[in-house]
């Protein structure tokens, strides 16, 4: 599987406290997001990233281990994440991941 | 003379009101509950054209005479609304009345709030039924330091961020009924309403200035949640906690879409904001004082 974001433009991101408030623009619905969905819609903004890719590229910016591979904890959260970010349309899905 | 085709022409008993930007026609069957309002609402201006037309009604034809009760009914209505006795009658209006804001005003970003404003600057309090904050406000706006601006509405421009009046009948519960009866004049209070779905209501006319001065707003310079019933304290509120009480208590949040969205976050993080418990009323606005000194400095 493959994720890629949606149109920055599409939506509005406020930081509130220990949440970001997004006002997505296409449903007119304001999402409350906690770290790290809003590093993640950051990281898919113009391009397309597995899982294990996006894992690798976030693990840097949170210190941690990057184990996608393993199915570590970190692993196990963005795709809880990226499960959630696709449902209510801010992060889309593509196909089979090609290395799968 | 009033007179609509739904109405006829023998039930046109009428009240036009202008309260701050809002203004609303209340037509009645009967003559007694729109005599009591033009008396309460005497230094208000009478539009040509409303906003909002709300009746009262009689569900039966008997009921206009026969223990007479009165059905709400206007241009936006919850269904199953109970009919009231016609000595609630005022409530009822007042009722209705803020149902068509709640439901139908798009110009603003509506907070369940009341508001005081000093110095051209607003404090804005929030916070659930009960909660104190009609009685602060009223309060306050009698203390002759503070212009009264609403205490059931705020309304909160979407352009400038300001907060804009809505000084309606100010709405008296249960012991704070007796609380102002200690500081104001008997003609400025309407009937006591006894056995309400509420309890027992009595309405007052706001002061003079906040009725005079109900087109101008003013900058919010302070968010408090008061909480009457607890041993005074005051606590910090994080920004997440405010926004997602606000979008609570706003009616037509998600009505207006983005405009409220950057209207709120803005209001969020510009604006301090503190949670006020406290159990008298004359305790509580010396340290609303001194946070209003606090913040002005």
């Amino acid at each position: 599987m493959r994720y890629s974001g949606v149109a920055p433009d599409t939506v509005r991101l406020e930081a509130m406290g220990l949440i970001t408030a997004c006002y997505h623009r296409a449903s007119g619905q304001t999402h409350l997001l906690m770290e790290p969905s809003p590093e993640i819609m950051a990281h898919l903004w113009g391009q397309t990233l597995t899982l294990s890719e996006l894992c690798a590229a976030l693990s840097a910016e949170f210190e941690v281990a990057a184990d996608a591979d393993s199915g570590g904890a970190f692993a196990d959260t963005l795709a809880a994440r990226l499960e959630e970010l696709c449902a209510i349309g801010l992060v889309r899905a593509h196909g089979a991941e090609p290395d799968a | 003379m009033g007179w609509c085709a739904r109405m006829g022409p023998n039930r046109m008993h009428e009240l036009r009101v202008t309260i701050g930007p809002a203004s609303f026609r209340v037509l009645s069957d009967w003559a007694a509950p729109i005599a009591a309002m033009e008396r309460l609402y005497a230094a208000y201006p009478r539009p040509d054209v409303c906003d909002f037309t709300v009746r009262l009604e009689a569900p039966r034809p008997w009921r206009r005479w026969l223990r007479p009760q009165v059905r709400l009914d206007g241009d936006y209505m919850v269904a199953d609304a109970a009919p009231l006795p016609l000595s609630h009658a005022i409530l009822g209006a007042e009722m209705a009345m803020n149902l068509q804001m709640a439901l139908g005003w798009r110009r603003h970003v509506l907070l369940h709030a009341s508001a005081v404003e000093r110095d051209g600057r607003v404090l804005l309090m929030t916070g659930l039924s009960g909660s104190g904050k009609s009685t602060l406000a009223a309060m306050l706006g009698e203390s002759g330091d503070w212009r009264f601006m609403g205490d059931e509405f705020a309304l909160l421009d979407t352009q400038s961020g300001h907060i804009l009046p809505f000084p309606r009948m100010v709405s008296l519960k249960n012991e704070a009924i007796g609380v102002m009866e200690g500081l104001l004049p008997a003609d400025r209070f309407g009937p006591l309403l006894r056995g309400t779905p509420k309890g027992d209501i009595r309405h007052v006319i706001p002061p003079n200035d906040a009725v005079a001065m109900m087109g101008q707003g003013g900058p919010p310079a302070l968010l408090l949640y008061p909480r009457f019933g607890y041993t005074p304290e005051v606590r910090a509120m994080g920004a997440e906690e405010n926004f997602i009480r606000l979008t609570q208590a706003s009616t037509n949040y998600v009505a207006l879409g983005e405009a409220a969205f950057g209207a709120l976050t803005r209001l969020v993080r510009d604006t301090p904001v503190l949670a006020f418990d406290f159990n008298d009323g004359a305790e509580a606005m010396r340290r609303i004082e001194a946070l209003w000194a606090e913040v002005s400095a």
